[in-house]
């Protein structure tokens, strides 16, 4: 599947074929229009999309939008299609002055005749090979002068005449490296067992405490959320909930948490399905995207939509992946990197069978089929037994039928004894009686039969005769005078031998649904016949099998309420479930599109991958689905595993000191940054892949080095403040504020208010205003709101009153990392918002208990939760009068405010 | 729909060396064209002391304008019956519309239909405009016109953004967003950039009209309005325990900073707390309505028995006041979100009934507002951008009664510092249906805006994803001809 594989065209001309026109006539005539009107920007100096006019080659290899000429035919000649049409958008040359009518004729005429092109006419075309010499396309270094993350950086500083700072305190180090792996702050009991823990091995200890802990996936699980814009809602005009997006969050938290390995992580990402597990692939459908109804009924605006959603699954798999920004080569080669339209369209054809929508999560549903059997396992065992239970008939409305032994009668009635309703009569619209073998209806008064009753209900016009007068349903109802016990009978002309008795009550279903409840149906009765007047005789009973002892009854109603319960079960579970991670259907053919334009498609393009990281470009009418998904992922970490490497190790070295070894996480090419560790980089993706891809060995090898584990103090480093303001060389360990989620989550902690639960469907703090856009925070916290705020329902581009001014994203882009702002409406929230109020209180509440009636013990248990250590005096003086005056909880709020809480230490 | 601009450039870079270059350059330049080919287009970045995101900085060259006024009227305003004035539309009503599609946004076309309103000269340059909005009329020999704008999406989201951001998807910088991270703000006690939200609810695209996107959340717009003060500005709290906060707080942030000497960030934050103090008192000043004359009052229709007309008046207001005390961008919402016709202008039936209705809401307060603010000189250096996110068709939609959505042809104004008054720039087709003279794009209308701030749109750029971004993205002309 490599490049060169299969992606020559091989257009090879026999020798003499086609010499129509005279060699001096190209000489004379094309070739001073082409070097007039082309060769400038098509020729040696420079290669626009790709393309080179000034040899045959060049004009059959074409650029990134096909061959510019096809020998012998004129009308399919790009060429020619450029310089006569009006379309601005494509016409050449771009501005200015247009070829003449007798220019374009001999360029016409040239091609018609198979553009021949003297000395040149054994050339074939190619595809020209893409190289570059930027730095993330080559491979990973294999010469180290060190071996250790501080000899990398230590060498640096030295080179800048800087020296690294001395080891933090070991307070500073608990709450530094907590925060940092699960984003909640240790306890005062935690901060304590590591002061007390004098062994070699204290700190590799809390470390492995930490990576271990499920705490550690809820925060390492949001930073990647972050880059591809995860959210609940769908954003732009409806922003909707989507449903069902949930169980992709969860599958990145357990991912981190169980340490899948990141070429694994990928690969699940992209093809997740093919090995049976889908959440995974809601990566691909992440982006937020306006519904049919917001992009209109245009056919154009339509095709739009759809190749505004491709490019929006090319954006995600390029920023994250592997830092290229992919998406620019969409109207035209990238401007600065070595990407082609070509290879923008391999890769939306990748994804071209992808569509933003749910499927079913398969895991569970063979979890749900197990429930199902279960459930169904023991539902039969109830109704087996409550077979063998003599049971009074259960009976439909539409018709019931009583069987019996054939018998010969004249009269045949029915003893109602109950009915669904308690204070009403029963109903009938038909009785009907059939002849034993005959199967003829004798109950019917066209046939003579008589109907009687213990009383039809005259007020509603109800007589007996309605009870055999052939009239179904609603227009002729019998309806009982009083409430059971009644009876009605049918007298036949004569003694008849009759095997069979239907009745119904509303045999066209007549009645409404509404009244579905009490429609006066009977529901226990019992047949008796008579072939002598005043003679009856049962031949149906109340009750099947004999009646039943009352300890049959109690045994009855309680497996009739496990049964109820057992169907109320199977209910929950009667649907699959789903997750939002993607449709996969049949892929629709890619072109390249000219200027990334739907209505002007230049050629086929089949799935592939990037020719500069030796992608590779499959034959689109034979790669199914799955399969060009699974070859990219696979490419993604074989052939670029370079690069997809070092963006890694680059992303999680820019969540533990705040800024990436690269600083544009998301863009590796020439318009990012450079590293500024070049050889650390590669030497961390080294041993990245050598160590199976696994991120917690990486964090592991971080951690330890006295790099990270250095004081961030400034005091007495004005030297370094000025050399390195930025603190990119790591002469200390970066301060940095917390982020939205650390901030509140940190403080739910402390207070005691942070509710454990973890996993499944968000909850939402937000309700909906109307039918569009306008969700605004709920005034009462529903239950849940108090979980971790990545558990939270994500709604694109809200603003909580709280933690959207702490550079909370929109969710809108892909997104490398957070800003880091400071605002006066950050200091209004905090200080005023009621979250900040009640949290202050609550923690109060919480020291008091804890530390007893003494100020002093109060107010250092106050910093110890807060802060992770105790005041010292004159903090612990100020304190105390602050808090003699207006209580506890406004020391509290103010340590909330403070910036060592809200700063990495 | 111009060709990226390194083709620009290299196809003058082509033409240099040949005599017929030499002339065609020369033309050019007596154009203007040439100049702005050869112009600087380097990143201009602002430096911000993080201690003060909003202090004021310096635009890229002398601005005629310091602050800005964006009146968004959301839902898309006919202009083919307010500001573009198409008389062949009588002479073709009730007609089959020649060569029209025969479904547009919403769906299947009806007939031709003229303006539902009487137009009339305006002021003396005669400018016709309709009896719609007849105080805004007024201002009609103030007012610069451009009626040939397009749109890149139909639909209002999208639209929306568009307008705002320069991009029809979600999470890019908005105008405000971009201007107050280039210059900051004239008054630090006030928010840089207020968006004042229609008293019937956000707008569609909402937040992202004036969200910072990938700038910094410093530079978001603040969302208040004159009945809806900012979230949090004062707690809940005891007055003297807010106060006790505020002094420990500082006391132990001090004592925490003398472990960081030279820290912005820390700087910064204590700042923020000092200028977020300083709000608490110049927000409810300036919301504070009650030291306006009666007199005021009744002219901005802030009396108005019509109590979603009172209460965008009040915002009007709110407006002028913000402006007065140096906000930098205040971004004054008319209409909120599509339902029917019934909150914002988007009239897909019973045009009549609705665009009379948001009319009525719009037009006195908005007159009002213009009016008092070219009274006490305001308008000399503030600059008044009226925008909607695109129009509506010539002809009806099958019900009849409503126009649907036109993106290829429509009307907006700019007001007020630098701006040529009483001219119309661009031109629709005899049916206003298409722009077919001066064809120009919000890329345009907005690189017409940051250049009256005194900003270059080309080299106001933040790195993003790859990309030195833009509000313009890879587009955008000044429209030289709507200038002064």
């Amino acid at each position: 599947m490599r490049w060169s594989a299969v992606f020559v065209i091989g257009v090879a001309l026999t020798p003499g074929a086609s010499y129509c026109t005279e060699p001096d006539s190209f000489k004379k005539d094309v070739l001073p229009i082409l070097e007039a009107h082309c060769f400038k920007c098509h020729g040696t100096e420079k290669q626009e999309s790709d393309l080179r006019l000034d040899s045959r080659a060049g004009m059959l290899s074409g650029g990134e939008f096909g061959p510019a000429i096809v020998p012998g035919d004129a009308e399919k000649s790009f060429l020619l299609e450029v310089v006569t049409t009006d379309d601005t958008d494509i016409r050449m040359p771009p501005k200015g002055k247009r070829l003449s009518p007798k220019e374009v004729a001999i360029l016409t005429d040239w091609i018609a005749k198979g553009a021949t092109w003297p000395g040149q006419m054994e050339t074939v075309a190619g595809q020209r090979d893409r190289t570059s010499d930027h730095w993330s396309f080559q491979p990973l270094s294999t010469e180290f002068s060190h071996d250790s993350i501080d000899g990398f950086v230590h060498s640096r500083l030295e080179e800048t005449g800087l020296r690294p700072s001395p080891e933090a305190n070991r307070r500073a180090l608990i709450r530094r490296v907590t925060l940092d792996l699960t984003g909640l702050p240790p306890t005062p009991e935690e901060v304590d067992a590591f002061l007390a823990d004098k062994s070699e091995t204290a700190w590799q200890t809390i470390v492995d405490r930490l990576l271990e802990s499920p705490a550690y996936g809820d925060r390492w699980a949001q930073h990647w959320l972050d880059v591809i814009r995860y959210a609940d809602s769908r954003g732009y005009e409806f922003n909707s909930l989507r449903g069902d997006t949930w169980p992709y969050r969860d599958w990145v938290i357990a991912a981190f948490n169980e340490d899948l390995p990141w070429d694994e992580f990928l690969f699940q990402q992209i093809a997740g399905d093919t090995v049976g597990v889908d959440p995974a692939t809601g990566f691909l459908v992440t982006a937020p995207l306006p519904t049919p109804p917001e992009v209109g009924r245009e056919e154009a605006q339509i095709r739009q939509a759809r190749f505004n959603a491709l490019d929006e699954i090319v954006k995600n798999v390029g920023a994250s992946m592997l830092g290229l920004t992919v998406g620019c080569a969409r109207c035209h080669a990238h401007k600065f990197d070595p990407i082609s339209a070509r290879d923008y369209y391999r890769v939306v054809s990748v994804f071209s069978g992808v569509q933003f929508g749910k499927r079913t999560w398969r895991a569970k549903d063979a979890e749900r089929r197990k429930i199902v059997a279960a459930l169904d396992a023991q539902l039969a065992e109830i109704e087996a037994e409550l077979k063998t239970l003599p049971a009074a008939r259960t009976v439909e409305r539409g018709r019931y039928t009583d069987f019996f032994n054939a018998v010969d009668a004249r009269w045949v009635r029915i003893r109602i004894d109950k009915t669904d309703a308690t204070n009403e009569g029963p109903a009938f619209d038909e009785i009907e009686v059939f002849s034993a073998g005959e199967d003829v209806n004798v109950a019917l008064a066209g046939r003579g039969a008589t109907a009687g009753s213990s009383g039809a209900a005259k007020h509603l016009g109800c007589r007996d005769d309605m009870l055999n007068d052939g009239e179904f349903g609603k227009k002729s109802v019998w309806i009982a005078d009083r409430v059971p016990p009644a009876w009605v009978q049918i007298e036949l002309p004569q003694p008849t031998r009759i095997d069979r008795l239907t009745w119904s009550r509303d045999r066209d279903l007549a009645v409404s649904d509404s009244a579905r409840h009490a429609i006066r149906l009977t529901s226990a009765w019992r047949i008796e016949v008579a072939a002598t007047e005043g003679k009856w005789q049962a031949v149906v009973p109340r009750y099947r099998g004999g009646r039943p002892t009352e300890a049959q009854e109690r045994r009855r109603g309680e497996l009739e309420i496990r049964r109820d319960r057992l169907y109320r079960e199977l209910n929950a579970v009667s649907a699959a479930p789903q997750v939002f991670a993607g449709r996969f259907v049949k892929p629709e053919p890619i072109h390249l599109l000219m200027r990334g334009n739907p209505s002007q498609p230049r050629y086929r393009v089949g799935p592939g991958a990037l020719q500069i990281l030796e992608g590779f470009e499959l034959t689109p009418d034979t790669a199914s689905e799955s399969e060009r998904r699974a070859a990219f992922a696979k490419w993604l970490t074989d052939e670029a595993a370079h690069l997809t490497a070092r963006v890694a190790v680059n992303r999680i070295w820019q969540h533990h000191f705040g800024a990436g070894l690269v600083d544009t996480p998301n863009d590796f090419g020439s318009m990012g940054s450079r590293p500024t560790h070049p050889k650390l980089l590669d030497w961390l993706a080294k041993e990245f892949i050598a160590s199976g891809w696994k991120v917690k060995s990486l964090q592991r090898r971080i951690l330890a080095s006295a790099t990270y584990r250095q004081s961030s103090s400034s005091r007495g480093r004005s030297e370094a403040i000025r050399a390195d303001a930025d603190t990119r060389l790591l002469w200390r360990f970066p301060p940095r504020r917390l982020d939205a989620e650390t901030i509140r989550d940190s403080m739910l902690s402390i207070s005691g208010s942070l509710d454990p639960k973890r996993g499944g469907a968000g909850v939402n703090i937000f309700t909906r205003q109307g039918a569009f856009d306008q969700w605004k925070p709920l005034a009462n916290s529903p239950s849940g709101s108090n979980r971790r705020m990545i558990y939270l329902t994500r709604i694109r581009g809200v603003d909580d009153g709280m933690f959207k001014t702490f550079d909370f994203p929109e969710c809108g882009q892909v997104k490398d990392k957070r800003s880091e702002s400071t605002t006066p409406l950050q200091a209004l929230n905090l200080l005023n918002g009621p979250f900040s109020l009640e949290q202050s209180t609550a923690l109060a509440k919480r020291i008091e208990d804890e530390a007893g009636e003494g100020l002093s013990a109060r107010v250092t248990r106050a910093f110890e939760r807060i802060l992770g250590r105790r005041p010292k005096t004159d903090e612990s003086e100020l304190c105390q009068a602050t808090a003699q005056a207006e209580g506890l909880e406004t020391v509290c709020r103010a340590l909330f405010n403070s910036n060592e809480f809200l700063f990495f230490p | 729909m111009n060709p990226p601009q390194t083709r620009r450039r290299s196809f003058l870079g082509n033409l240099a060396g040949s005599a017929g270059g030499i002339a065609l350059a020369r033309l050019m330049a007596r154009d203007g064209l040439l100049a702005a080919e050869e112009k600087e287009t380097s990143p201009i970045r602002p430096v911000i002391d993080p201690s003060r995101p909003y202090a004021p900085r310096p635009p890229h060259r002398p601005a005629q304008a310091d602050q800005v006024l964006i009146i968004f009227c959301a839902g898309a305003v006919s202009h083919l019956d307010t500001w573009d004035y198409k008389p062949e539309l009588y002479r073709h009503h009730g007609k089959t519309p020649p060569n029209a599609p025969k479904v547009t946004f919403e769906g299947p076309i009806g007939k031709m239909a003229q303006p539902f309103w009487t137009f009339r000269p305006r002021g003396q340059s005669g400018k016709m405009i309709s009896d719609l909005v007849p105080h805004l009329a007024e201002m009609a020999d103030d007012m610069c016109f451009i009626h040939s704008l397009t749109a890149k999406n139909s639909a209002h989201t999208q639209a929306e953004n568009f307008l705002s951001t320069g991009f029809t998807f979600e999470g890019f910088p908005s105008l405000g967003a971009w201007t107050t991270y280039a210059l900051g703000t004239l008054n630090e006690d006030l928010p840089a950039f207020v968006a004042i939200a229609d008293p019937r609810g956000r707008s569609q695209a909402g937040p992202n009209n004036w969200g910072n996107g990938f700038l910094p959340a410093a530079f978001q717009g603040t969302a208040f309005s004159a009945d809806e003060p900012p979230k949090n500005l004062h707690a809940t709290a005891r007055a003297s325990a807010n106060q006790a906060t505020v002094d420990l707080l500082s006391e132990l942030n001090d004592r925490h900073r003398e472990e960081y000497p030279g820290d912005t960030d820390l700087a910064a934050r204590i700042s923020s707390y000092e200028l977020a103090g300083r709000m608490q008192t110049s927000i409810p000043d300036l919301m504070d309505l009650s030291g306006e004359r009666p007199a005021t009052l009744e002219e901005y229709g802030a009396t108005s028995s019509n109590r979603i007309k009172a209460a965008y008046a009040r915002n009007c207001l709110m407006a002028r006041r913000l402006l007065q005390k140096g906000v930098r961008v205040v971004q004054l919402f008319n209409g909120a979100y599509a339902s029917g016709g019934q909150k914002n202008w988007d009239s897909h039936s019973q045009i009549f009934k609705s665009h009379g209705r948001h009319a009525e809401i719009l037009d006195q307060p908005t007159a009002a507002l213009l009016r008092d603010l070219k009274q006490r000189g305001q308008l000399d250096r503030t600059l008044v951008v009226w925008c909607t996110e695109f129009g509506r068709l010539p002809f009806m939609q099958a019900n009849g009664t409503g126009r649907d959505h036109n993106i290829d042809g429509f009307t907006c104004w700019l007001m007020g510092a630098g701006v040529r008054r009483g001219f119309s720039y661009g031109n629709t087709d005899e049916l206003g249906w298409h722009a077919v003279e001066n064809r120009a794009t919000h890329y345009d209308f907005n690189a017409t805006i940051l250049h009256l701030l005194g900003l270059d749109h080309e080299r106001l750029t933040y790195y993003y994803n790859g990309n030195e971004r833009r509000l313009t993205d890879v587009h955008g002309h000044v429209i030289k001809e709507m200038l002064s």
